[in-house]
């Protein structure tokens, strides 16, 4: 396999949800990704922070966002992520202007404009937990991965289309009433 | 339906932008369609939040499992190289070994990559990896069997597998790997090698082969070379 095949493959893999690639990216540019952050003058315990934050961005805008990747390679469209959320964490420290950022061209920011979860939505996440295995698999397909019912069909064990939609509708609303026991 | 799609296409970031203004609008104006597109939003990022934590700890898992592997992947091309620069070395005594000696060779226990395991923390899932990072096969068996028994997951299964074939459980370790060969899981490749190896060590091998081109179908990065070079050798 070429570089170029085995990087669409890696991000086919991704866009399949596909933790052990995910785990290969991350092993694969850990080191590289420190180094860079010391350019930055900050820890090595906030750069590894700040690096698995922007690798979880990036694994969630491939599963989410079905991401596809033409012009740039993961690696550089990670520490386009990864600059970014240097930015932030200098920002708020306000150590900008103690830092070499502005003189840094090596990777363009990338700002995956996240929005911050609201008080219902991680009450949401909570209740999730609470629910069946098989409710908790098929609400992911669904809202996380954006898989169609038939998609849902083609990928699992249910037979056809109205048995997703009638097994949704009943997680659905066994999670409604999990908001009315509260 | 019509709309179930337009908001699946909204958050896949594949609406057109005529697709997109149609939401727009929608939001605007159809309070069944709002109400619809929030809850989709909502579960979303209630799905995001839970997967970052179990990301998280999955990270950290590779942070303090695998300083070895970080070391192997960033020496890859040269590990790869002197891979097969062995090999080529070795191909004559390589032809002579017995298959008991080519499976001990190419055989590596399977490490744990599927749960973080947590220190203090109780449960059938944590305890049964902790057992089987312990090198406890016997003991990781039995719990793997108990959480089989109470829900169907082909990850877990796999780790069964292993757990049987670490005790040289052959037989039991091949049924259940022939079984994980046709379900939908991570560890597709691993069952190839694995079934491989072991029709290996039963001097079987013309099934040994169907097994490598199975897993040379797959096109893993698993054992990628290592499967090219058995398959020349048998």
């Amino acid at each position: 396999m070429s570089r170029n095949e085995s990087e669409l493959h890696l991000q086919s893999r991704l866009r399949s949800a596909d933790k052990k690639a995910l785990g290969q990216i991350y092993v694969q540019h850990k080191t590289a990704f420190l180094n860079y952050a010391v350019n930055f003058n900050i820890s090595k315990t906030i750069a590894t922070d700040i690096y698995q934050d922007a690798i979880i961005a990036l694994y969630q805008s491939f599963v989410v966002n079905k991401l596809e990747l033409e012009k740039s390679s993961i690696k550089t469209y990670l520490f386009g992520i990864g600059k970014h959320k240097i930015y932030q964490y200098l920002k708020q420290q306000k150590r900008l202007t103690n830092t070499g950022f502005n003189e840094d061209n090596s990777y363009e920011t990338i700002d995956l404009k996240e929005d911050v979860p609201t008080l219902h939505q991680k009450q949401l996440s909570k209740h999730l937990k609470q629910i069946s295995e098989s409710c908790q698999t098929i609400l992911k397909l669904f809202y996380y991965r954006g898989l169609t019912i038939d998609e849902i069909v083609e990928q699992t064990d249910y037979k056809d289309s109205a048995t997703v939609r009638s097994h949704k509708s009943r997680c659905m609303k066994r999670l409604k009433t999990l908001f009315k026991v509260v | 339906m019509k709309h179930e799609e337009l908001i699946l296409k909204y958050f896949n970031k594949t609406a057109t932008e005529v697709e997109e203004r149609e939401v727009a609008l929608l939001l605007d104006t159809d309070t069944d369609f709002k109400a619809i597109f929030d809850e989709h939003k909502n579960m979303q990022m209630a799905y995001k939040i839970n997967e970052t934590e179990d990301l998280k700890a999955y990270l950290n898992t590779l942070d303090s499992e695998s300083p070895s592997l970080i070391k192997r992947t960033l020496s890859h091309k040269i590990i790869v190289l002197a891979t097969a620069c062995c090999l080529i070395i070795g191909a004559f005594y390589f032809l002579n070994n017995s298959s008991s000696n080519l499976y001990t060779d190419y055989f590596d226990v399977y490490p744990n990559v599927l749960q973080p395991v947590v220190r203090g923390e109780v449960n059938t899932n944590n305890n049964a990896f902790n057992l089987y990072e312990n090198k406890l096969y016997d003991e990781a068996e039995q719990q793997f069997k108990t959480l089989l028994n109470s829900k169907t997951d082909y990850n877990i299964e796999f780790y069964y597998a292993m757990s049987l074939l670490n005790q040289d459980k052959i037989e039991a370790a091949t049924t259940v790997l022939n079984g994980l060969k046709s379900k939908t899981h991570d560890f597709k490749a691993e069952v190839f090698w694995y079934s491989a190896l072991i029709q290996i060590k039963l001097e079987d091998f013309e099934k040994a082969k169907t097994e490598l081109k199975a897993l040379e179908a797959l096109k893993s990065d698993f054992k990628s070379q290592e499967t090219k070079i058995l398959l020349e050798k048998l």
